[in-house]
């Protein structure tokens, strides 16, 4: 199966020509791209926490093996050419219903695996009832949501998780919360329903978050494989562009004011309660109610 | 995209399966076009019997995993390239003609010699069917067309019609004369075309339908509609408005 290809390779052109002197060409690298991402310069701004992510997706397949069976949903955001950077089997689906084209093909491909990488305004806002009947259905796919309290491809218009008195094109004043109401915390929201099995919220701002997230995005693949049911991670996100921030501002930005309304850590985890899958966790949770714990004959 | 008219229960049963085999062969959407009437009515249905599927058209584009035995499948609406996008919209066009060509589908009923064509799909068309077999018996040449497929249009029985005599369509509709357009494309001037219909729930009785057939049939127009434009000018004849069948309160 796919690994990582690691080891002596040569740069390509294009980036022997950026890189120039500085680099030679034969040298000893590490680090290399996935096997899974293709050899395409993507269309994230520099220092966008998208670019990030895909990477980090792209190491947890390689690692697991899967880029075979692996059916990738791209959303319509600024990750919508996903589809080109993936070496797996892509899908872009209209906007916010990637957790309803996932639900189709996992259902009728249940040996693949199935991932949603949506963006907050794509899962969060047009996509709010997929998001969360996909979820309360206990679909068993993953589902990777970045979350730059933005709409980043659009050109930096308010989102459902804009902060409050947040400054956006479409909220020039800031965001007021007396008119459009408050943000909303997909993690914490999600967390309670009996079909989900593991939510977690990340971020990329250092290289410890890095990993972390990493080790997030890795379990709620892993969690697919072993059917332990519908799984998401919120990574908290920056968007330098439409912020008009430079990437280092932007993670202190982050640091300082989406992290106090958005606190990372793990919000469900099945697995950890001790239960195989979320369905046995949802039947202890309503060990109280005689209809629920009736057995299913068929 | 394909769209399938059924008149009764069965019918609709049965051109669910019509409808995904097409939708299979072509990778188009295709829908069930039923009415309120249809939709509500119980009728006894036979499924048809299981079959085998292995012989379903091969999907080598489905995206089911890459094994990593071939290249990655995308499957995507998004092309930023105005020439890829062109390309794309004459490839579907190429597919589109060719389930124009291949399945125009309709019923007809009395149209050897039929002067006068009734055109109804749906419930309209049950209520169509009495009333011309109601004008034959008075003597009248009348005729029915009934669309399964409204997409495409059964445009081919038209033009056989036409060539076999047929002087007037008369398109006998649940709504506002949506298919009169369709009728008139199809007619291209060989034929008069008129339009009687009813809205809202209102059926027409047969009675009322041949009285639209023997206006017709006497030369003059139930409606305006050579000169139709606008829907507005389509509308019934307000003496037909008030139906003798009314729904209770
Ligand atoms: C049905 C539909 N409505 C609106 C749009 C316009 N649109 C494109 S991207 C986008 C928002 C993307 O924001 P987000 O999901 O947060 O992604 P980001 O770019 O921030 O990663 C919108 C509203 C669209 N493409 N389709
Ligand atoms: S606009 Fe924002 S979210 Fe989009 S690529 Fe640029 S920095 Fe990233
Ligand atoms: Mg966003």
């Amino acid at each position: 199966m796919a690994k990582p290809n690691a080891g002596t390779i040569t740069l390509p052109e294009y980036q022997q020509e950026r890189i120039g002197s500085q680099i030679a060409a034969d040298e000893t690298i590490k680090s290399a791209r996935p096997h899974v991402l293709t050899d395409v310069v993507t269309n994230y701004c520099p220092g966008c926490t998208h670019g990030i992510v895909n990477r980090l997706v792209a190491e947890c397949i390689d690692e697991l093996g899967i880029e075979g069976k692996t059916v990738g949903i791209a959303p319509v955001g600024c990750s919508v050419m996903m589809y080109n950077f993936f070496n797996c089997d892509m899908i872009e689906a209209a906007h916010g219903r990637a957790p309803a084209v996932a639900t189709g093909v996992k259902r009728v491909h249940p040996e693949n695996v199935v991932f949603a990488y949506q963006g907050d305004g794509d899962l969060a806002s047009i996509g709010t009832a997929e998001t969360v009947h996909a979820a309360t259905r206990g679909e068993k796919i993953t589902v990777i949501f970045i979350n730059n309290a933005i709409y980043g491809m659009t050109g930096g218009q308010m989102a459902p998780t804009s902060l409050p008195n947040q400054v956006t094109q479409t909220s020039p004043y800031g965001r007021d919360v007396s008119k459009v109401g408050y943000p909303v915390r997909i993690a914490e929201l999600l967390s309670t329903l009996d079909g989900v099995a593991y939510v977690e919220r990340v971020t990329c701002d250092s290289r410890k978050h890095i990993m972390d997230a990493k080790k997030a995005i890795k379990k709620a693949f892993q969690n697919q494989i072993d059917g332990v049911g519908y799984s998401l991670v919120e990574v908290v996100a920056t968007c330098p562009t439409n912020w008009g921030m430079t990437p280092q501002d932007a993670f202190q930005w982050l640091r300082e004011n989406m992290l106090p309304y958005y606190p990372l850590g793990v919000y469900k985890d099945v697995v950890a309660d001790g239960f195989a899958t979320a369905a046995e966790a949802a039947l202890e949770r309503a060990k109280d109610c005689p209809i629920a714990q009736q057995k299913k004959e068929d | 995209m394909p769209v399938f008219a059924p008149s009764t229960v069965q019918e609709m049963a049965d051109l669910i399966y019509d409808a995904f085999d097409i939708a299979d062969e072509y990778r188009t959407p295709t829908m069930i076009l039923a009415d309120g009437m249809i939709g509500q009515m119980m009728e006894p249905v036979l499924l048809p019997p299981e079959r085998d599927l292995s012989s379903l058209p091969a999907k080598p584009w489905a995206t089911s995993g890459s094994k990593m035995e071939r290249k990655h499948n995308v499957i995507n609406s998004l092309y930023l390239s105005p020439n890829e996008l062109e390309n794309t919209n004459y490839e579907r066009f190429e597919r589109y003609k060719q389930i124009i060509e291949k399945h125009q589908r309709q019923e007809l009923m009395m149209c050897d010699d039929a002067e006068i064509v009734v055109v109804a799909f749906g419930a309209a068309s049950r209520i169509a069917r009495t009333a011309v077999r109601d004008a034959r018996a008075k003597g009248i040449k009348a005729g029915l067309l009934r669309p399964i497929t409204l997409w495409p249009y059964p445009t081919k029985a038209i033009d056989e019609l036409c060539e076999n005599g047929a002087r007037a369509f008369l398109s006998v509709e649940l709504n506002m004369g949506q298919m009169v357009q369709d009728v008139r494309l199809a007619v291209n001037g060989r034929a008069t075309v008129d339009f009687y219909g009813r809205t809202g729930g209102v059926l027409p009785t047969p009675e009322e339908v041949l009285e639209a057939i023997e206006t017709v049939a006497a030369g003059d127009p139930v409606v305006q509609s050579s000169e139709v434009g606008a829907v507005g000018s389509i509308l019934p004849h307000p003496k037909h408005r008030k139906s003798t069948y009314e729904r209770g309160e």
